[in-house]
């Protein structure tokens, strides 16, 4: 009976370590958004990511022009932007992009592969803005901003 | 690089082993400054490519401007057959279109389009026999080549904010989704419904101004926007004529609806068009829907209405879907641009199935039925049955 009790106790164990290790990787698979330090904004709702993104907002409040910086397709990234922030498949974002080749003449915004990559385009435009993976160390030339309303897991 | 300092290290080392560790110390602290030098010029190198252009690749403007290049192209096989109707099967339609933008600054911007196609038409389509009185044809037949180049869209705009834009040349007339939505590739059946192709329901470009605007919707979430602009109607182009479209959109756009209206001369007539148009999508389900009316003072307005459920029977990839799609013309002309005043009236419902199927988003390979059934008065023209059956197969390529 005591060795059937340490068996489980082991196999218990052994649960909740697996449990707290893919969790700690969970939470390791999250982003956060950044913009350039000079850039006064602290904090912005979920839609206007999507808008910003999508080209439907292309100014920040003191009229001068956004520049998203996007991340390389199939990325792990690009991959909780869209599933967590834009509610949209990647797919359904390229279908967009075709429609507005005519409807806007906007292009799809331009696309990066490192972390590192993405903070030096925020750094190098006033405006700029991209997300880098929650577990990246920042630089002095960007700071992180808040993001509002998203209630997706 | 590194291995190269490493050696230099080594090669001290051995041969100099009463050097100090704190001289090691220093070209240790040397060769890390230029590794990082190294990785600033790796990500210099990167933004001299890819910064001025916004994008990467082998194709830029002559000036300082960024350069948009991109455009479709539309292949179609058809054929035909109906009571009355001889059997036809022909590669109908070759178009190519080429998309070019150019941004100035964050507020101005060129955007163009330009077309170039070779098509088989279908002449006399809604063939009415008695027109062979005036040397019309007397049937429905595929007839000899088609070909064209014209520039549906050129227009400079001027961003004043998110909220306000101005747009000055021509372009694909924002109302509704299929008259706006001339992108092929994106149409799940070649052609668009009926009301693109009916004539006369719309004025299908916008010339001269078209203001337009964005609004984020702060409580329910989503955007609604409006367009505001001038036209110059084809029956009548020395009388301008306005129109305008507000329209509502959910934050993914799973779900968008909008009116439309222009009005303008049509003839002797002032017309007055109005249009409703909703999309929604539940994955794996898609719904267009649009309605057109447009009123000419008259006891019989033409006006036309369409539903087309689809479904995604392979996730992304392969498309199912249905229609049903009337169209009531009846100032319809017997042949396009005649001003003799010789109509050739029709009221006509296409039903359709059809599959797409998208290797890539790029591309949209189609396979489409419709019954183009003729009603009331129009089912029967001097004794013929006018209805027939059409199959389409077509590949749209965006690029």
């Amino acid at each position: 009976m005591r060795d059937q009790l340490k068996t489980n106790n082991k196999i218990l164990a052994g649960l909740i370590a697996i449990f707290i290790c893919f969790h700690d990787l969970a939470k390791a698979e999250e982003i956060v958004f950044i913009v350039n330090a000079e850039n006064p904004i602290k904090e912005m709702r979920n839609q206007d990511v999507v808008d910003i993104f999508l080209k439907k907002k292309r100014e920040w409040a003191d009229a001068s022009g956004i520049h998203f910086i996007d991340r390389k397709d199939g990325s792990v990234e690009r991959h909780i932007f869209l599933t967590q922030y834009i509610g949209r498949s990647d797919r359904d974002i390229e279908l967009y992009w075709i429609g507005q080749k005519l409807y806007s003449g906007n292009a799809a915004p331009m696309q990066v592969l490192t972390d590192q990559n993405a903070e030096k385009m925020v750094s190098t435009f006033k405006g700029g803005m991209s997300y880098v993976l929650s577990t990246y160390v920042l630089g002095k030339g960007v700071k992180k901003i808040m993001i509002q309303g998203n209630t997706s897991p | 690089m590194r291995l190269g300092w490493g050696a230099v290290l080594l090669i001290m080392i051995l041969f100099f082993p009463e050097a100090k560790a704190d001289r090691l110390s220093l070209l240790e602290n040397k060769f890390l400054e230029l590794e990082s030098a190294q990785k600033d010029l790796a990500l210099k190198q990167q933004e001299v490519v890819v910064l001025p252009s916004d994008q990467s690749g082998p194709i830029h403007s002559f000036f300082k401007d960024e350069l948009f290049i991109g455009g479709f192209f539309e292949t179609g096989y058809e054929m035909i057959v109906g009571p009355n109707t001889p059997f036809q099967a022909a590669e109908v339609e070759s178009l190519l279109g080429l998309n070019i933008s150019a941004t100035f600054s964050d507020q101005l911007r060129l955007s163009s389009q330009f077309l170039t196609g070779l098509n088989i038409h279908i002449a006399h389509e809604h063939y009415d026999p008695l027109t062979s009185n005036i040397g019309f044809s007397n049937q429905r037949i595929m007839s000899g080549y088609v070909y064209g180049a014209l520039i549906p869209q050129g227009y400079l705009e001027y961003r004043m904010s998110d909220h306000f834009l101005i747009q000055g040349g021509m372009g694909y007339v924002p109302f509704g989704y299929s008259y706006q939505q001339r992108e092929p590739v994106l149409f799940e059946r070649r052609g668009g419904p009926q009301m693109i192709r009916t004539n006369p329901l719309v004025n299908p470009l916008w010339a001269g101004v078209n203001f337009q605007g964005i609004y984020a919707l702060e409580i329910t979430g989503g955007n609604w926007g409006y367009n505001l602009y001038s036209f110059s109607p084809v029956e009548d182009p020395q009388y301008p004529g306005v129109g305008g479209r507000i329209w509502w959109a959910r934050k993914n756009e799973d779900f968008k609806f909008g009116m439309s209206t222009q009005v303008g001369k049509l003839g002797v007539v002032t017309s007055e068009a109005l249009g409703a148009d909703l999309q929604m999508k539940m994955k794996p389900f898609m719904v267009t829907s649009e309605f057109v009316h447009t009123f000419v003072h008259s006891d019989d307005d033409p006006w036309s209405i369409y539903i087309e459920p689809s479904m995604m029977i392979v996730r992304e990839i392969v498309l199912l879907y249905v229609f049903a799609d009337y169209a009531d013309s009846p100032l319809n002309q017997a042949v396009f641009g005649n001003k003799s005043g010789t109509t050739n009236p029709y009221k006509k419902w296409e039903y359709g199935v059809g599959v797409n199927w998208l290797p890539t988003s790029y591309v949209r390979l189609r396979l489409g039925l419709t019954y183009n059934d003729y009603v009331g008065g129009s089912m029967q023209a001097s004794g013929q049955d006018r209805n027939y059956v059409s199959a389409d197969v077509s590949a749209g390529v965006t690029f």
